[in-house]
């Protein structure tokens, strides 16, 4: 997606009361989920992201989680902990979801690249797995690409060595 | 019209948006919003009946819901205590709707019934 805008930064409690920050995460690719325990369709992504972060948190990823439940961590913790979620999930508030157009349905997902910068169009209800992997992929590239640039040897002309007189 | 001491039936009648459902009033899950109709006001509401559910199968889900058109019974009584004339009963509907990929915040409506007690 040309001209990214940077995704807005909030802080958030986790189930700890540890706040944290989306800007916690910059220098990663993030995949920063809406959703809720009484979602059925949310429920079908929870698996793949509980993979994605599996695979590639060694790569520079995470996942996140913002739940929208109103009943709080009493409705999140044992739906966490029976889903064996492996992610931070943090509790959700109506400032948040207004930062991110007012979520007014879940799932709702947007991957965020590691300038903290919405990469592609949020996706608004059930995605396909492929499509997410893909844009994971693609921005995880992105800093390979950008890291082999830097390793590269300089040309002898672009040094210069000793003072000038 | 309501007399002291008998009971009348009210029906309340739900549409919801084609291509949705709502949960029914006892979802197999216990994490999902079910329907539930509150009354308040000086009648009782001595029971309310919800409609049979049709089970549903999303993703790997079985859920049981309601599309389409749906009544819902209330049964108030009039107490003695409350007093003859007019009066209001404020009932509302909390629901929970989502179609096969999305959901939305669980809401609620609120519909006013006029009585007149005898």
């Amino acid at each position: 997606m040309k001209n990214r805008k940077p995704a807005a930064d909030f802080t958030l409690r986790d189930a700890n009361g540890t706040a944290v920050k989306l800007s916690d995460y910059r220098g990663k690719v993030v995949l920063l989920n809406f959703w809720a325990t009484w979602c059925g369709p949310c429920t079908l992504e929870i698996p793949w992201f509980i993979e994605f972060e599996q695979q590639y948190k060694t790569q520079g990823f995470a996942v996140v989680g913002v739940s929208m439940d109103e009943d709080g961590w009493n409705a999140i913790k044992p739906y966490v902990a029976a889903h064996k979620m492996n992610y931070r999930v943090l509790l959700g508030d109506d400032s948040v979801s207004q930062l991110y157009g007012g979520v007014e349905s879940l799932p709702t997902t947007f991957i965020i690249d590691r300038a903290g910068r919405v990469a592609f169009p949020p996706h608004i209800g059930l995605a396909g797995k492929n499509e997410y992997l893909k844009e994971i992929q693609s921005l995880l590239g992105e800093q390979q690409r950008t890291t082999s640039l830097f390793n590269r040897p300089l040309p002898l002309a672009a040094l210069r060595f000793g003072p000038t007189k | 019209m309501l007399k002291h001491g008998t009971t009348a039936d009210q029906t309340l009648k739900v549409t919801v948006v084609p291509g949705f459902h709502v949960n029914g009033d006892k979802p197999k899950d216990e994490f999902l919003i079910p329907l539930k109709l509150t009354w308040t006001g000086p009648l009782e509401a001595k029971s309310i009946s919800y409609p049979k559910t049709e089970e549903i199968k999303v993703g790997n889900q079985d859920l049981l819901v309601l599309t389409g058109s749906f009544l819902i019974h209330t049964n108030f009584s009039a107490p003695q205590t409350v007093a003859p004339g007019s009066t209001t009963m404020s009932g509302k509907l909390r629901y929970q709707a989502c179609n096969n990929e999305m959901c939305f915040r669980p809401s609620s409506v609120e519909v006013k019934l006029p009585v007149v007690v005898e």
